[in-house]
């Protein structure tokens, strides 16, 4: 087992290049808009209904214009308080409504404020489950997990997916962060003795989480970038703890979203403001030694195999510089 | 009660679950760790039994309300629980404390949880109850999302969990420790006490008070 932990981290080398901090111009894209590249959204803690929970989709709208992402994948605390029918309208469809009228579909996992059932609406994706994959392009799989209650049943269940899948990418998303600088809430230690050694075993790269009302990126921990993806909605103006020594880059101060995209075996992300500024980017490139994308078949039902999508006509921004690349520990 | 007190010399019993694992082939070691149920067979047999009769119950009770589409909408889920959270409350009125956790099983799970504590590992699992916690965290304000306020969630057997109130986490290591549930329903702590919750009709079936020893927690 070990060894074949460290075959595979000397197999796999992560480089993670990012901005070099300077003012940042509102509206600023980041990311490279690729032909054939894969987009998405992640979105954390958004459920509130409040005035900032309608500016971030706002913002997300005016971003998507320009880069066209085609899923939003969100990392649970969907939908506080109350969830009834006039809830779900309120919180979710009526701040996001130019994204769901675009036709893009949104994911999601179950946080700590989600009522189970939510696994049923048909706008969050999850087939009637609390944890599902699925791969919405080649060499790309999402893990939604629920981190609520991490079971026997849903262990097994996500080592046997890991293990079958070869996608070159394999992103778990869920609530818990499993690394994370929050004074409230901060690692979900017990949690990440569970399931980190099957990540680490699997060659996952990149885990997106919320919960703690900011964004994080934590650094590596074990090869693993972590994004602490948790102001969507609401927020804890302050609430990093700067001493942790987990912070790469942290923001507190406002809300916010993310935005990503794979081409290859580069995955380039880009965090913003709900007013539009630039909060954190770069890019993560993922070495050889992972699995191959030839994900043939999938099991029924869980896969939403999307058309690949191409490139939005406009000024292409220029990617950042190249530092040193990290080598995986 | 004491002299049924489980966890005595051997009676310590080990559930291998392989619910959905067991039959697929693997590549590789495995990585989960194993479930370690440390009850006496006598007392786990009582407790699968209760759930189980709540389980038999609830399907009856579920072919009353209006069955939910594969892709429902916000009404339809919110239509369908409230018929099934109705149902459920007015079938088992009569339900009361100690149904399901009777009181060897609470000493046996109060067992569990003391070791379980006492381990390394235990202030993590104790971090992570707290997570969620509806007497620990509140939910954010829609006037204004910087702030929270907390949701009263009252303790008692048939009663309705709060559609506001936020859910605990249960720590990994611990769901290892002691029974797995059907789907149907699922643990969940409220303060300090341990809840066993139907998962859809979002109703309390049974509870422990003060399983959880940390007193930071308020009851």
């Amino acid at each position: 087992m070990t060894r074949c932990r460290q075959l595979w981290r000397r197999r796999a080398v992560l480089a993670l290049l990012f901005a070099v901090a300077a003012p940042l111009a509102a509206q600023d894209l980041r990311l490279p808009l690729k032909s054939g590249s894969f987009r998405f959204a992640v979105l954390g803690d958004t459920g509130t209904g409040a005035q900032a929970q309608y500016d971030v989709g706002k913002q997300m709208a005016a971003f998507h214009a320009k880069f066209p992402f085609e899923i939003v994948i969100m990392v649970g605390d969907n939908i506080y308080g109350a969830d009834t029918a006039g809830d779900f309208q309120k919180k979710f469809e009526a701040p996001n409504k130019p994204l769901i009228d675009a036709g893009v579909k949104f994911y999601a996992s179950l946080g700590n404020h989600d009522n189970p059932s939510q696994n049923g609406y048909k706008l969050f994706n999850m087939g009637g489950q609390r944890f599902y994959t699925f791969r919405p392009h080649a060499g790309v799989r999402f893990f939604a997990l629920d981190s609520n209650y991490m079971d026997k049943p849903q262990l097994d269940w996500l080592q046997k997916e890991l293990t079958a899948s070869t996608s070159e990418w394999k992103i778990p998303f869920f609530h818990h962060p499993l690394y994370s600088s929050g004074k409230t809430h901060g690692s979900a230690v017990d949690l990440r003795a569970t399931i980190e050694p099957l990540f680490t075993a699997h060659g996952v790269d990149v885990v997106f989480s919320g919960h703690d009302h900011f964004y994080e990126r934590v650094k590596p921990q074990k090869g693993i970038y972590y994004f602490v993806s948790g102001a969507g909605g609401s927020l804890r103006k302050g609430n990093i703890n700067r001493g942790t020594g987990l912070t790469e880059v942290g923001f507190d101060t406002d809300f916010h979203f993310m935005l990503v995209e794979i081409d290859g075996r580069d995955m380039y992300f880009q965090a913003i403001s709900r007013t539009g500024q630039t909060i954190d980017s770069g890019v993560i490139h993922q070495a050889a030694g992972h699995g191959i994308a030839t994900e043939a078949s999938v099991p029924p039902g869980e896969p939403v195999q999307a058309a690949p999508v191409s490139p939005k006509p406009g000024p292409q921004p220029t990617p950042k510089p190249s530092p040193t690349p990290t080598p995986r520990p | 009660m004491p002299s049924r007190m489980p966890l005595r010399v051997g009676a310590c019993v080990v559930l291998c679950v392989a619910l959905a694992a067991g039959c697929h082939p693997r590549k590789g070691p495995d990585l989960v760790p194993p479930q370690v149920v440390r009850m006496d067979s006598e007392v786990l047999d009582e407790f699968y039994e209760e759930i189980q009769e709540y389980v038999r119950l609830r399907h009856k009770v579920v072919d009353l309300v209006p069955p939910l589409p594969v892709e429902a909408t916000a009404q339809q889920v919110a239509i369908r629980q409230k018929a099934l959270t109705d149902a459920i409350v007015k079938y088992r009125r009569k339900a009361k404390p100690g149904e399901i956790f009777k009181p060897e099983v609470e000493a046996a799970f109060r067992h569990v949880f003391k070791e379980a504590f006492a381990t390394p590992e235990g202030p993590a699992m104790m971090q992570e109850i707290r997570q969620g916690n509806p007497k620990v965290e509140g939910v954010p304000k829609p006037t204004d999302p910087t702030q929270e306020v907390k949701t009263t969630v009252n303790l008692g057997v048939n009663v309705v969990y709060p559609a506001g109130a936020p859910f605990s986490s249960v720590p990994s290591s611990l769901l290892l420790k002691i029974p797995v549930l059907p789907p149907e329903v699922r643990y969940r702590f409220v303060g300090r006490a341990l809840i066993v919750r139907d998962t859809e009709a979002n109703v309390i079936l049974d509870f422990i008070r003060d399983i959880v020893p940390d007193p930071t927690i308020p009851r």
